[in-house]
């Protein structure tokens, strides 16, 4: 036993005494014989003593350590600490009569030979200015007792004699322990969601920030994993849910609602349309891959669609859990008063239970929540029941003076446990709201504040889940708590959002009706007021939406007065009804539908409904919270050790060699722990004002904690993207750059990181292009140019494109329709930096792939301009020229080297769009100028990113190009 | 009780001079025969009491003193409150790169900045090139402090600090915004008595 103790401490506490005790209840409440005297009640009664060799001194401190039934010896906690200082006492007495009688039937194990079968009663009492608090322990080793006296009684002679010097800041390592109670509930979700790195002190070189406070944030956040991983038991459990989400408008259930209940393998297609223009939409193709593998690391973009086929069987098997939100369940102003009735609801049960058909049998309602018109109803498979737990609900009001419920939401939170054999899985906490925001195109700044405001308020009781060995516990008050909405390790928001298009009604519904069908759907959706509240943080930040592939949900019109789409003819058609969720990186979530169900008519909204599947790693509780203290004591008290942290680099630099436009070059850097003490660190900038690196430099993992002799490995990454290359084109070819690894408490080490620019006709004005001497690449300085005078009319880069698909390309789908290869298109980048020839198709191969590549080039090209070729001031005028008369005399207002690239390429699309198509082609000559003015009208009349100027109609643009194509 | 004062201290000059060393003499009073060139900046602390028993912690950083590096100077040299620039009496070409330094933090380092020229590597005298005159003649010209010393014999190195601690303003208390944030380590010996009784005794049965 004791060596056990020993071992957990740490190397700076020596244990003086060690005994077996039991614990009774403390005094304060109740008397001795309500006690048990089974293993829940042994403990272990230890005194320590601390040196303190810097002053040469000595603390002492008693600890009541137990260990969980079942568990081996070296799996203490600490249940309680007593310093003992000047509050500290104890007395010894023989045991009561009562207890005694209780002892006997557990007398034979307790006592050895040559020990007294005396039972003592040990009472520590610790005085506090508001309260006594104290422990009353029973033993009958007697002899091991009168050591622990004998210390206790040393240990209060040193402080008595120092007491000034007493600090005992080294129990708070054996007290932190409380700090795992982050376990109890999951951690805010808006939390571990961000880079660690943001939620450190602000720092730079030469001002290190608030290290101590780094430490522990670092410490706290790498125990909480590592103990996760440690107890990780390595299966794990797939849950399935269907959400869904329908404004009912009213209604009573009049028609079959098994298309949106029942998956099917239809669903999970229609997600996974993909639109035949995806890929050579600008917008693709420039994406910065360095962003997406930074944002899928931190899980905010866990939503991937599962394409492969072993999947669609996860697609169309049972859900287990069902979670549909309503809104507009009853729209009489009577509910808005009263709201008690569960009539509606009733009939709701029942028609999902019905739509369920066959398999509805093997369902039954978990649980449900309503709020006048908002309703949350969770069905759970029958044989998944006893998984689901701890259900809590949660309401509020949103609508009329911010209270009334006819919006507002309503919310579940209930724990995931999977089955287990002989361990206690931990759960997972899944939430779910139903909200209805305001309505109205105008008022989205009020559903972004609708949205903060739910956020905050819908809040869930909690009984903490108490231990039910800890007597400490039983002693305080149950604890209640409420916790919040973003306390779950999954939450789901199934909700009438009201997010509306920030477009015209006429473009709404003309791109809806344009073909190919839903092709404009992408488009639509960059005008989507939530999309943008997301992008932009305001409302949503965080959440994952998967791709929308469905034609919006609203509104559908039952009268006369609708379009060719059916939708009403009064109400901009909107995605009004969203299914969004967010989660912890411990969750694998994969979505596999999200769609519409146009079958379903009865309301003017359509409902909408979305799969997906969890996978949660199986993770033993009680492990994982030894491990987590186990850890706790290894990685306490870094910041106070008299040793400084010390790392090894290597390399020292990074040399990326010749570093091109859109190249990523990867290169590791390894950090490792050749100190004695832990380490925490983390990249910082040279100045406050500045990033931790250039735009074209990128570090992950930014900051790590490394335990002795540990080592962990760094991935830098060189990536230039348009806004870089636009920098780097007019600067020395040089790439020189200095990180800056800090440690905690230590030093600043200096990596090297060297590259040589290779220039390109990327990310240029069109007026720097037009006056390079040559090639870009034989460029001798980046203030190389030609005089204004000798300037060519416009830039050959462009012209050789085009040309190029002048005299190769015969059918326009060839622009499009070919596979994108990436080392096609980087060949041909190479060669219009270095003026070389574009490669040619060999004979008897295909020329679509390269066509589609030169084609895509010339859009990148164009688009990577650092001004689109028309002025975002011009844009307004554009939208006005009605005829291609007044369209070819606005070419007078724009600057000249624009003229000629806007002539060059008209012509040629022009050209195109008059070439003969194949006789089997399904395309008529309309759409591909139509086509090819979807492609190219956005990235010539590109929107101003200063935001001077305000973006126009994207339908607008494109008639504006037809002029001149058509 | 006696006042203390905590002030930002910078080490430059060129590389090899012994700059780090002179840092470890006088935080450790050791020395390391074969010391590994500083390829970032060291962060250390140490204090200093006055005959008047005024204690003075010096805050050090000990910074790269390869060319490379040397754009990121101004970052460590920022806020300080004295600068050590260390030569090697060995080397005339050292004398002139801290000459560099020193007119670089009359430029741009703070005004007030305590500025000492440093000559290291007395114990190989013997093989001087920087002659006593011309160093002292150069500081009295600018204002600085000046004196030799041996990280290896430990000559001098204390004075140096010390003669640093003493000319600097200790009437008020430096400005903060240099100075790192204390650790807990660095205050342990400082415990607030107030305090202790209720609170760690409130952690008591807090598990």
């Amino acid at each position: 036993m004791e060596a056990a103790v020993q071992s957990f401490l740490r190397s700076s506490e020596d244990l003086k005494a060690a005994l077996e005790v039991e614990v009774t209840q403390p005094q304060e409440h109740g008397d001795l014989s309500s006690s048990s005297t089974d293993d829940r009640s042994r403990r272990i009664l230890a005194v320590v003593s601390h040196r303190m060799d810097y002053v040469g001194g000595e603390e002492g401190s008693v600890l009541i350590l137990k260990r969980p039934p079942g568990h081996s010896i070296e799996d203490l906690s600490v249940e309680v600490v007593y310093p003992i200082s000047g509050s500290f006492s104890f007395s010894v007495a023989q045991a009561r009569r009562t207890t005694l009688d209780l002892r006997a039937s557990v007398g034979e194990t307790g006592a050895t030979l040559g020990q007294s079968r005396t039972e003592l009663t040990l009472t520590i009492k610790y005085e506090l200015a508001t309260e006594i608090r104290s422990h009353t322990l029973i033993t009958r080793d007697t002899r091991k007792l009168q050591s622990f006296t004998a210390e206790c009684r040393r240990l209060k002679g040193i402080f008595t004699r120092n007491e000034f010097d007493a600090d005992f800041s080294w129990l708070s390592l054996y007290t932190q322990e409380s700090s795992l109670k982050s376990f109890s509930s999951p951690i805010d979700l808006r939390t571990v969601n961000i880079p660690l790195h943001t939620r450190l002190s602000p720092a730079s070189a030469g001002l290190p920030g608030d290290d101590a406070a780094d430490i522990s944030i670092v410490r706290e956040n790498w125990i909480y994993n590592k103990a996760v991983e440690e107890a990780s038991i390595g299966s794990s459990a797939r849950l399935l849910i269907r959400t869904g989400t329908f404004n009912v408008n009213g209604k009573m259930p009049s028609q079959d609602l098994s298309p949106w209940l029942r998956p099917t393998k239809r669903d999970s297609e229609k997600s996974g349309w993909i639109s035949p223009l995806k890929s050579i939409s600008p917008l693709d193709i420039l994406s910065n891959p360095i962003d997406e593998q930074v944002t899928s690391s931190l899980g905010a973009s866990s939503a991937t669609l599962a394409h492969a086929s072993s999947n669609n069987n996860a697609n169309i098997s049972d859900p287990d859990l069902l979670v549909l939100g309503f809104q507009e369940l009853d729209l009489s102003t009577e509910a808005l008063l009263y709201a008690t009735s569960t009539v509606k609801e009733d009939a709701w049960v029942e028609a999902i239970l019905a739509g369920l058909g066959e398999r509805g049998i093997l369902y039954e309602k978990l649980a449900s929540k309503q709020l006048v018109g908002m309703l949350i109803i969770a069905i759970a498979k029958k044989a998944r029941l006893s998984c689901f737990g701890d259900i809590r609900f949660s309401a509020a009001g949103a609508g009329i003076m911010g209270i009334m419920g006819n919006k507002g939401a309503t919310a579940i939170r209930m724990s995931y446990t999977p089955l287990a054999q002989e361990i206690s899985p931990s759960p997972t906490v899944l939430t779910f709201v139903n909200a209805h925001l305001a309505a109205f195109d105008e008022m989205v700044e009020r559903r972004n504040s609708d949205f903060h405001d739910l956020s905050r308020r819908l809040v869930f009781d909690q009984t903490d889940e108490l231990d039910s060995n800890s007597y400490a516990n039983i002693a305080s008050e149950t604890s209640r708590r409420t916790v919040g909405l973003f306390e779950s390790d999954v939450l789901f928001w199934m909700v009438h959002l009201n997010y509306r298009i920030d477009l015209a009604d006429g473009d709404v519904r003309e791109l809806l009706a344009s073909s190919p069908g839903a092709s404009n759907i992408p488009l639509l959706l960059k005008y989507d007021q939530l999309k943008t509240a997301i992008a932009s943080g305001k409302a949503f930040a965080g959440f994952s939406e998967h791709a929308i592939t469905h034609m919006p949900s609203y509104r559908y019109a039952s009268n006369t007065s609708e379009d060719s789409l059916r939708y009403d003819r009064k109400r901009k058609p909107a995605w009004t009804d969203r299914i969004l969720h967010m989660s912890a990186p411990s969750v694998r979530v994969t979505q596999h539908s999200y769609c519409t169900h146009p079958q379903i008519t009865m309301s003017d909204h359509r409902p909408v409904s979305a799969d997906f599947e969890l996978n949660v790693s199986t993770i033993d509780k009680q492990r994982r919270e030894l491990a987590a203290s186990k850890l706790y004591r290894e990685l306490w008290g870094v910041e106070q050790s008299s040793n400084t942290p010390k790392i090894k680099l290597q390399p020292m630099t990074l040399d990326f060699g010749k570093v091109y436009y859109r190249r990523l070059i990867r290169q590791t850097l390894s950090i490792q722990n050749d100190g004695q003490i832990p380490c925490v660190y983390r990249f910082v900038a040279a100045d406050a004002e500045q990033a931790i690196c250039p735009q074209w430099l990128k570090i992950d993992p930014v900051v790590g904690l490394l335990r002795p002799g540990e080592l962990s490995t760094t991935t830098v990454t060189v990536f230039v993207d348009n806004s870089s290359a636009s920098r780097l084109n007019l600067a020395p070819p040089r790439l020189d750059f200095t990180l800056i690894l800090h440690t905690a408490l230590g030093k600043d080490y200096f990596i090297s990181v060297t590259g040589e620019y290779q220039y390109t006709c990327f990310a240029n004005k069109l007026t720097r292009l037009t006056r390079l001497p040559g090639p870009v690449r034989t460029m001798k300085s980046p203030n190389d140019r030609i005089h204004a005078r000798q300037s060519v009319n416009a830039p050959r880069e462009i012209m050789t494109l085009i040309n190029w698909l002048m005299t190769h390309v015969t059918d326009p789908n060839d622009l499009f329709n070919g596979p994108l290869e990436e080392s096609i298109c980087m060949n041909i980048r190479e060669c219009l930096d270095t003026g070389d020839q574009f490669p040619f198709p060999q004979s008897g191969e295909e020329r679509g792939p390269l066509a589609t590549a030169i084609a895509s080039i010339l859009v990148q090209l164009l688009d990577s301009l650092v001004d689109p070729v028309v002025p975002p001031y011009l844009h307004a005028r554009c939208l006005q020229m009605t005829s291609r008369d007044e369209a070819f005399e606005l070419l007078d207002e724009f600057p000249p080297e624009s003229v000629n690239v806007w002539i060059s390429l008209t012509a040629f699309l022009h050209y195109m769009a008059l070439q003969k198509l194949p006789s089997q082609s399904s395309t008529d000559q309309a759409d591909i100028a139509e086509r090819l003015a979807t492609v190219f009208a956005p990235v010539l009349l590109r929107d101003d990113s200063t935001g001077l100027h305000t973006p126009v109609s994207p339908i607008g643009k494109r008639k504006f190009l037809l002029h001149f194509i058509g | 009780m006696s006042k203390q004062f905590q002030f930002k201290l910078v080490l430059l000059g060129e590389s090899a001079v012994g700059k780090s060393s002179l840092v470890l003499r006088f935080v450790k009073d050791q020395f390391d025969d074969y010391r590994e060139s500083t390829i970032g900046a060291a962060f250390l602390t140490q204090t200093v009491t006055l005959e008047d028993q005024t204690t003075v912690k010096f805050e050090i950083w000990d910074t790269a003193g390869q060319e490379r590096y040397k754009s990121l100077a101004p970052m460590y040299y920022r806020n300080a409150n004295c600068a050590v620039v260390v030569y090697d009496i060995t080397q005339t070409a050292s004398l002139e790169k801290a000459k560099t330094w020193i007119r670089e933090l009359q430029r741009q380092a703070d005004p007030s900045i305590v500025i000492a020229l440093c000559g290291n590597k007395l114990d190989l005298s013997a093989r001087r090139q920087v002659t006593e005159e011309e160093a002292s003649k150069y500081a009295d010209e600018e204002g600085l402090l000046w004196s030799e010393t041996s990280a290896k014999t430990g000559e001098g190195v204390n004075a140096i600090f010390n003669a640093i601690a003493k000319k600097l303003p200790l009437t008020a208390p430096p400005s903060a915004r240099g100075a790192r944030a204390a650790a807990p380590g660095t205050t342990r010996q400082n415990v607030d008595l107030n305090r202790q009784p209720t609170a760690r005794g409130g952690e008591a049965c807090n598990c």
